[in-house]
């Protein structure tokens, strides 16, 4: 629950103080609740769940199957409103979906009639961008991504790995500073979701590229240490927080290390 | 004839699992380590020795210094290097000569699938010609428009 031993982030190589970063939180989430309503009953989904985010931040939920780690990623979007509480971003209470903030889905969510090219234009399309300049942004991503020389492929034509890498360049495309992540990595075979995993930390590297704050769920304890800077754990349905763990792990990390088992361990204990 | 029969994505994988073990480890350590089985990775594992990315020395893989090139670099940089290497097979270095014959230096995917069935005859057809589209968009070597049919160089 604490950050002991934890005072400098060398996150995208931008150090600060635990306390500066505690002054400046860019998102708040304040005693959020959420109930579904099934067949006339109630099902509590989310229970007073609070935290906030700061810049740099690679911050990832984590909780049984059902605790309800996707509808608060949906929640801080703003794609469902929560029943109680609110979220706060920059100090402005948020009301429908934040365009700051963009989704890489677990199932790609790509449109199967449209090319790459075409996929991650649309969320530029969605904000008014003008057709040429949307194309040499839509272009410039698809590089950046290493989608380079699919331009005109279908997704029919793409292996699960490039298309995540196109949900991935929909979702960059657009600039966001908090990129929301929901599985982005469990619907991949584990070999490719290895390479996937480096590829964004490689993209999240660098200092002068959005975004500054990634939120990822997930329910593979060893990712989320291994790419993150602070674990939130959730409880079984309704979710509430039961622990927040700093990963005190220098980058680049090594995988076997006995510190980042001992954590995987402690979050695993956590989540049983 | 030899064509990569693994995704591009799967490569990048494979190496960089090969790194967090410090470059040298046994191929069935990889496979129990993912939970694969060992024949699903060999595939990766010829496409990663042919294009010189590893070396396979009496069941360990070991990682070459184009292999460590590659994983060092930018996403986009690595491209380049996947490009170069392509270019060192003979599949590419065939069809890449093929589609220049062509008057239009177009050619249809009847043509590449009738290309390829004379000169890959340990798959379907069908099979190398995803593969060859494929790894000739990673590498940036052809471009290839299906809904109007035509494949051309990049």
């Amino acid at each position: 629950m604490s950050g002991e031993g934890y005072t400098k982030w060398s996150w995208r190589g931008i150090e600060l103080s635990t306390e500066e970063k505690m002054l400046t939180p860019i998102l708040e989430v304040k005693n959020v609740s959420k109930e579904f309503h099934l067949h006339n009953r109630k099902v509590p989904i989310l229970r007073d769940v609070s935290f906030s985010v700061h810049e740099n931040e690679f911050l990832t939920i984590v909780g049984p199957s059902g605790c309800g780690k996707s509808t608060l990623l949906r929640i801080i979007m703003g794609l469902v409103p929560p029943d109680k509480g609110e979220i706060i971003y920059k100090g402005e209470r948020v009301k429908g979906v934040n365009p700051h903030m963009s989704m890489v889905f677990q199932s790609f969510a790509l449109l199967p009639w449209l090319s790459v090219l075409e996929n991650v234009e649309l969320g530029l399309e969605a904000q008014g961008i003008p057709k040429e300049k949307r194309r040499n942004k839509a272009l410039k991503i698809i590089q950046e991504v290493g989608l380079e020389g699919f331009e005109d492929a279908y997704p029919r034509e793409l292996s699960g790995g490039m298309k995540q890498r196109v949900g991935l360049a929909r979702a960059l495309a657009t600039d966001p500073e908090i990129l929301l992540m929901d599985e982005p990595f469990s619907s991949l075979d584990p070999l490719i979701a290895e390479g996937l995993r480096e590829e964004i930390l490689k993209l999240w590297s660098d200092k002068f590229a959005s975004p500054e704050i990634v939120i990822m769920v997930t329910h593979n304890v060893e990712e989320a240490v291994y790419l993150s800077d602070r674990v939130i754990v959730l409880s079984h349905r309704p979710g509430t927080i039961v622990a927040e763990l700093y990963i005190d792990l220098l980058r680049p990390r090594d995988k076997r290390s006995q510190k980042l088992y001992e954590l995987v361990d402690k979050i695993t204990s956590l989540i049983a | 004839m030899f064509i990569p029969k693994a995704h591009y994505s799967h490569l990048v994988g494979l190496l960089e699992v090969l790194d967090d073990f410090s470059g040298r480890v046994d191929a069935a350590k990889i496979a129990d380590e993912l939970n694969l089985e060992l024949d699903d990775l060999l595939p990766v594992i010829e496409v990663a020795e042919i294009l010189g990315f590893l070396k396979v020395e009496s069941g360990d893989v070991l990682l070459t210094s184009d292999g460590l090139n590659f994983l060092s670099d930018g996403i986009r940089s690595r491209k380049n290097l996947l490009r170069e290497k392509l270019l060192n097979l003979d599949i590419f270095k065939k069809l890449i000569d093929f589609i220049n014959k062509k008057e239009d230096k177009v050619v249809t995917k009847e043509e590449l699938l009738i290309f390829l069935a004379e000169e890959i005859h340990d798959i379907d057809s069908e099979l190398a010609f995803k593969w060859i589209i494929e790894w000739g968009r990673h590498g940036l070597l052809i471009r290839y428009d299906s809904k109007e049919d035509k494949i051309k160089l990049y």
